[in-house]
């Protein structure tokens, strides 16, 4: 046995983990090889220390710090922790994704005036005292079911009952007494309502309507081809639901001789956009196109004068004093 | 052992308060850092707690301690955090020099705690088979089933780790 061999035994040596044949191999070795003998000792030694070192102690409340963590959770925690997770995380979350829908709705109304009009005319309007006391226009329903709501279709569920002549006081069910408070708060007041309203009438009067402002506003800015583009298609659905949308007779009716009816409409297009009128209606009646728009009183003389450039234009009906705001019905002919 | 299995927390307790010494000791010398260490001996007896039911029995209770440790040492001291930092063994070194906290009687003297730094510079398969016999008392069977180690390999091991202690720790025989 080499002296490497028999190092290479002193861990078995030790720890008695030897056979007697290696055992005694080793141990004649040792008794030859004063070096090997010199080494063991050190080895020894060495294990001698690592068997005094002293052992470590856990620290003090380990074992109760342990209990605390092991003790199980009762399962309406383990319940809530997985439905709601950490609310550290959960809470932040939820308000910016509210907030982010909310601004995401915010910006498109406010970037789609046809959105804001459409939500001006589901709103219920009180008929102006004219246009209820003339006879009821030929688009108007019959009166025959004058406070029966229209079938709740799609289309025509948000639409209020169809204008009819205002039965007395005393007659109103409590229904119609809601829709006229409701009415009076959100349309525009007539002539009538107006001088009734007194000084509460002229602040509302003064304040324009919201839908018109920033068409009136962006119609002078944006390019037409935009505008054109941008007003196509809400017309669409407005022209579709025309019949539900009439809410009250136009205080105006006139009709417009053109040559081209097609160009005729684009340009009355713009001249509502430039008048900051908006438009309510438009449908297709045998060869008639009929355009009904919402104006402040102050642009009907632009209005008429911008008629006249794009055709003939001939008043039918026109009240004396004209309210504040006009409801006006084109027909197109030719 | 039973009662163990039966999920009684008395029987969980006096488990924790038996082997606490042993796991945290395993513990701070493989990782050398008191805070770690004592995360580790508290990862221990949690899982534990959690699979006790399933524990076969065909090995000694304190050897699956010591299995469950050593193998989350080994673990915690592979993640590349450990391998860039070496803050634990730099910890173990300084705790040798210091010789203040809990671990303050380990080094009571130069040579203690020259060793306990000798301890901590070898190499992790090597201090953690140092650690199991020669400060745990485990038998190199234990070793090999708790390590999943052949027996040949603690052997070998052991005595390398040992080697290597006494050529750092020369200066101190005569």
């Amino acid at each position: 046995m080499t002296c490497h061999d028999a190092r290479e035994q002193f861990s078995a040596l030790l720890d008695e983990a030897l056979g007697d044949p290696e055992r005694a191999a080793v141990e004649r070795h040792l008794e030859g090889c004063a070096e090997c003998r010199r080494e063991l000792g050190r080895f020894q030694h060495t294990v001698a220390l690592l068997h005094r070192l002293a052992p470590a102690r856990a620290p003090l409340g380990f074992v109760d710090r342990v209990l605390e963590a092991a003790r199980p959770t009762p399962w309406h925690q383990r319940l809530g922790r997985r439905l709601l997770g950490p609310l550290r995380v959960r809470i932040p979350l939820g308000a910016a994704a509210l907030l982010l829908v909310a601004g995401a709705a915010v910006y498109v109304f406010q970037k789609t005036p046809e959105l804001q009009q459409a939500a001006r005319q589901e709103a219920p309007v009180a008929p102006p005292l004219e246009a209820r006391r003339a006879p009821p226009p030929p688009v108007a329903p019959s009166p025959a079911v004058p406070t029966t709501p229209a079938p709740p279709t799609p289309e025509a569920a948000p639409v209020p009952a169809p204008p009819a002549p205002e039965p007395p006081a005393a007659e109103k069910t409590p229904a119609d007494r809601v829709q006229d408070k409701v009415g009076a708060a959100t349309a525009p007041p007539s002539a009538h309502e107006e001088s009734r309203l007194g000084k509460k009438g002229e602040s509302m009067e003064a304040a324009p309507p919201r839908a018109e402002q920033p068409a009136a506003s962006g119609a002078a800015m944006e390019p037409e081809s935009a505008r054109k583009e941008r007003k196509d298609a809400p017309r669409q659905s407005l022209a579709a639901r025309a019949p539900a949308a009439v809410q009250a007779a136009p205080e105006i009716v006139g009709r417009l001789a053109v040559a081209d009816r097609a160009e005729a409409l684009r340009a009355l297009a713009e001249l509502a956009a430039k008048l900051g009128a908006s438009e309510v209606s438009r449908r297709a009646e045998a060869d008639e196109s009929i355009v009904e728009l919402w104006l402040p009183r102050e642009a009907y003389p632009a209005l008429v004068e911008g008629l006249g450039r794009i055709g003939r234009w001939t008043v039918e009906r026109e009240p004396a004093p004209l309210p504040a705001r006009l409801r006006i019905s084109i027909r197109f002919t030719g | 052992m039973a009662r163990l299995r039966a999920g009684e927390a008395e029987a969980f307790e006096d488990l924790v308060t038996r082997y606490q010494h042993r796991v945290f000791g395993v513990a701070l010398r493989m990782l050398g850092n008191q805070a770690e260490a004592e995360e580790i001996a508290q990862e221990v007896f949690l899982r534990v707690h959690q699979s006790v039911a399933g524990f076969r029995g065909d090995s000694k209770l304190s050897t699956w301690l010591y299995a469950i440790a050593s193998r989350l040492c080994l673990n915690r001291l592979a993640t590349a955090e450990r391998r860039m930092g070496r803050r634990g063994e730099e910890t173990l070194g300084r705790l040798g020099a210091t010789g203040d906290g809990p671990a303050g009687d380990l080094e009571r003297s130069e040579v203690e705690a020259a060793l306990s730094r000798a301890i901590a510079e070898l190499p992790e398969d090597r201090r953690i088979v140092v650690v199991l016999r020669d400060l745990e008392g485990l038998s190199y069977e234990e070793i090999a089933r708790a390590l999943g180690l052949e027996l040949g390999t603690v052997r070998s091991r052991l005595h390398r780790a040992r080697m290597d202690l006494k050529d750092k720790l020369e200066r101190f025989f005569p």
